[in-house]
């Protein structure tokens, strides 16, 4: 999701951000959403559904569909392909999610 | 079709759970709401809302006067009950 190479645009080199999801440090870059600093590092599942614990993560991208939500300690429940990253949040999922899930 | 593929992804509503409820009677998009949860769940049928109406064929040939048959109700986004909280 992040772009190293472009014929036009210059891309600039942006900082890291580092924050937690479950308990596991990543690193974001400035202006990115938590959603993309997480599958930018391979993380594509964010918590499971109630009924049948399947897999979920981004589905609309835009904040309708509530798919991406997230817990951030000490602020609740958040979309997470709204929410931009900040140095030092800790994102938790709904339900578990374990690092090698699909 | 597959039918186990789902509709309603809030509250996991499949294809074939909405075809029950209509052999059960359900004829409208709100009963079909009632019987399954679908369009309940905490996107309030953002996503499933037109999949639901396709099903049911109730606004074809219709000129629209009201937006859907689905009622929706406040509070239109929902947030966790701490963020509510006063004082904290």
């Amino acid at each position: 999701m992040r772009l190293k190479k472009h014929p036009v645009l210059k891309i600039q080199d942006k900082q890291n951000i580092p924050f937690k999801f479950n308990d596991q440090i990543y690193h974001g870059k400035e202006g990115e959403t938590i959603a993309v600093s997480l599958w930018s590092e391979g993380v594509k599942v964010l918590r499971k559904s109630e009924r049948s614990k399947t897999s979920r993560g981004i589905y609309c991208g835009i904040g309708n569909c509530y798919d991406c939500r997230v817990h951030i300690k000490g602020r609740g429940l958040v979309r997470s392909c709204l929410t931009p990253v900040e140095p030092g949040i800790e994102v938790v999922s709904e339900r578990e999610v374990k690092k090698n899930d699909l | 079709m597959n039918k186990t593929c789902i509709v309603c992804r809030c509250e996991e509503v499949s294809m074939k759970d909405i075809e029950k409820a209509m052999d059960n009677g359900m004829k409208t998009t709100q009963e079909i709401k009632m019987a399954t949860r679908a369009g309940m769940g905490i996107c309030q049928g953002r996503i499933c809302r037109s999949l639901l109406e396709e099903v049911t064929h109730e606004n074809d040939d219709q000129i629209q006067e009201i937006p859907s048959k689905l009622t929706i109700h406040n509070p239109v986004r929902p947030v966790a009950l701490g963020m509510v909280r006063k004082g904290k």
